[in-house]
């Protein structure tokens, strides 16, 4: 085991995600204000020329109710100029024909010296009737466009400060909740695989925290059984090939005669083979389990298969003078893989017969629910303890009490296996006494099976 | 005996052909589909033995186009552990037996004899060997004109042994082409049904005709006298 390495509690990048996207957010609400102030503008554009029309005909009005004396006239606005007459350019002359309030333009401005007066092109323009002023009031454009100009500049240093402390709030908050995550993921890394996420609350990262737990928690059991079944198969294969190898050394010890050689060759053959017996069995079941390869599953007679199988083991049952009863149902079918179901059930079978003490009594029955077919096979030997049932499915996993008795130790695992390649289940339950086995799959409808028949 | 291997796994290849050398076949190997299927269209062999996975062309796809041009020469296919697992498949093909790698050499042997020999089929209803007497029909056996009253799948069993009588047979073979089962039993189921066998046609009789072969299986002939 390499030394743990203590992981450093990162520092927090200056820029960091939810800051990145602050400041994206608010230069685009930046960007979504601008059409907004755009209206402002304009209706404000609007405004400015209609109220300061507004003041000029108030002006208008005022002063005509005045005394005709313009030397003594007041202006009712302090930004009203009054104008006299002769000053005036031709177009205002003719202007005043027509008793309109004008605009004045560059044009006019130039074709006299107005500049005592201080207009800019700005300014509305109109005749006093019945006397010889004019009066002028300015529209101040200018200025309410620098007063939005200025409000849009406090407006976005206000919204970016604002936007800014908020960011610095969220991702600090945030980052804490990741370095967390991130310390305890470092510190599984460099071994201490029992370290978990601390869990504070029931947010969005306390749940993500507690499924990463229950993942780790899991990931933690699933490597101790793999480590469990690699002793066993380490532990399991050694012993023959020790004794291979004993054998082996012992008969070379001496010249022997050929008979003698032949012998020895003869049984390390059978040793190999039951050595091979358990590396293809192993094979079986990594490709079974990873479902690397394609097992086709095809219509299969399962009653006839049954029917088979039990011919084929009461033979070893009687040997034991167990008495092996068959109740099969007639006509099940099923999607199924014929070589491989022969196998799992072969090897329930056999462990059945095996365990099961001599003059004892072993049922294989079949029965089809609805439109599900259920393999019973059970005996009234010693059973398995409640709390073995899930045990005896692993690798090499053998009850102590079995030890003795020649078999892998891949059996029930390789049933396993099968039962899971075909959609089946597989549930052990006690017999009351003995074993009970009971498998379940999905049964080929009888119409269907009828027309595809066997 | 000529038997040609077409098989890319050159240690495979080696050792078969080593094998069989020291049996008594002469035997010629190729690497690749291609150059196995010419291989066997232009020339006589006894049997072939193929693997199913080849480059080039593989190997059901060789056993068809030869049966499609009449060439019925015996093949039996060979497939690695865990590679499609589908005998009926291989022998639909035409191909006439089938076996998984790794194989027991002693295995391949005895399905090789029997297959060289099924080239010639006996159809015949009556099976004699020596005293024995066997009606395929009727499903009598008969020896030194005692009937024997076997079980069904006894009976099917002996058939089996008596057509295939002076060659060894092993307990997979039995199992396939009595049970029509193949899988791995563990225990000595067949050497169970076999000893059952023996009780009703050796036991009464001075001579056995159901002889073991030790580490392979069984060999059923005449009585050696």
């Amino acid at each position: 085991m390499t030394l743990p390495v203590k992981p450093t509690k990162q520092s927090t990048t200056p820029l960091t995600t939810p800051l990145r996207y602050t400041f994206i957010f608010s230069f685009l609400m930046i960007i979504c204000l601008m059409p907004i102030l755009a209206g402002l503008y304009f209706e404000l554009y609007r405004n400015t020329e209609k109220s300061a029309r507004l003041r000029l005909q108030a002006e208008q009005s005022f002063f005509s109710r005045q005394t005709q004396n313009v030397a003594t006239i007041d202006s009712l606005f302090h930004d009203t100029r009054v104008i006299a007459l002769h000053d005036a350019p031709p177009a205002i002359w003719q202007q005043q024909l027509t008793k309109t309030t004008i605009k004045l333009t560059d044009k006019i401005i130039a074709e006299l010296d107005w500049s005592r007066y201080q207009l800019s092109d700005d300014t509305l323009v109109t005749l006093i009737p019945d006397t010889n002023t004019l009066i002028a009031i300015p529209i101040q454009r200018k200025h309410a466009t620098l007063i939005l100009l200025q409000s849009l500049l406090y407006l976005s240093v206000v919204v970016l400060i604002v936007m800014f402390i908020f960011a610095l709030v969220v991702s600090s908050r945030i980052m804490r909740r990741i370095d967390n995550i991130d310390y305890t993921a470092k510190e599984i890394l460099a071994g201490d695989i029992k370290k978990r996420i601390p869990v504070f609350g029931y947010d969005e990262f306390s749940r993500l925290s507690q499924t990463l737990n229950a993942m780790l928690e899991k990931m933690q059991t699933l490597m101790a059984d793999l480590r469990q079944v690699n002793n066993n198969i380490a532990h399991d294969l050694k012993s023959p090939l020790n004794r291979l190898r004993s054998r082996i050394e012992v008969t070379l010890l001496n010249p022997r005669n050929n008979e003698e050689y032949r012998h020895v060759l003869a049984q390390s053959i059978e040793d190999i083979d039951d050595l091979l017996k358990t590396f293809n069995a192993l094979l079986l079941m990594g490709n079974l389990d990873s479902n690397s390869r394609n097992y086709q599953l095809k219509p299969l007679a399962l009653s006839q298969l049954l029917t088979d199988m039990g011919d084929l083991y009461s033979a070893i049952a009687e040997d034991k003078q167990q008495t092996l009863t068959l109740k099969i149902a007639d006509d099940i079918q099923i999607l199924a893989n014929k070589n491989l179901f022969a196998q799992a059930i072969g090897n329930l079978l056999d462990n059945a017969i095996k365990y099961t003490p001599d003059n004892g009594s072993i049922n294989l029955s079949a029965m089809q629910q609805a439109d599900t077919a259920i393999i019973i096979i059970d005996d009234n030997g010693p059973g398995i303890p409640i709390n073995q049932h899930k045990v005896v499915f692993e690798r090499f996993s053998r009850l102590d009490k079995s030890r003795h008795l020649p078999g892998t130790g891949l059996g029930m695992a390789l049933v396993r296996s099968i039962v899971k390649a075909h959609n089946a289940t597989i549930k052990l339950a006690d017999n009351h006494p003995g074993l009970r086995v009971e498998i379940r799959l999905r049964a080929m409808p009888r119409a269907l099976s009828d027309n595809q028949g066997q | 005996m000529k038997v040609l291997i077409i098989e890319d796994d050159k240690s495979v290849a080696l050792s078969l052909v080593k094998g069989l050398i020291e049996k008594g076949y002469s035997a010629q190997t190729v690497a690749d589909g291609d150059s196995g299927l010419l291989q066997a269209q232009t020339h006589d062999y006894d049997v072939l033995i193929v693997d199913r996975m080849l480059p080039k062309r593989d190997g059901l796809s060789i056993i068809k186009t030869l049966r499609s041009q009449g060439n019925n020469t015996p093949a039996l296919i060979l497939t690695a552990l865990g590679e499609v697992d589908d005998t009926i498949e291989g022998l639909e093909s035409g191909a006439d037996d089938y076996m998984k790698k790794p194989f027991v050499f002693a295995e391949l042997l005895a399905r090789l004899k029997v297959l060289t020999k099924r080239t010639t089929p006996s159809n015949d209803t009556m099976i004699t060997i020596g005293d024995l007497n066997i009606n395929k029909i009727t499903r009598q056996v008969s020896r030194e004109g005692k009937i024997l009253h076997l079980q069904p799948r006894e009976f099917d069993l002996l058939v089996y042994l008596a057509s295939n009588r002076g060659e060894t047979i092993t307990r997979q073979m039995l199992l396939e082409n009595v049970w029509g089962l193949q899988f791995d039993p563990h225990t000595n189921i067949v050497d169970v049904h076999i000893s059952r066998l023996r009780q009703k046609v050796d036991k009464d009789f001075r001579d056995p005709m159901i002889r073991t072969v030790r580490g392979i299986g069984y060999l059923f002939d005449r009585p050696a006298r």
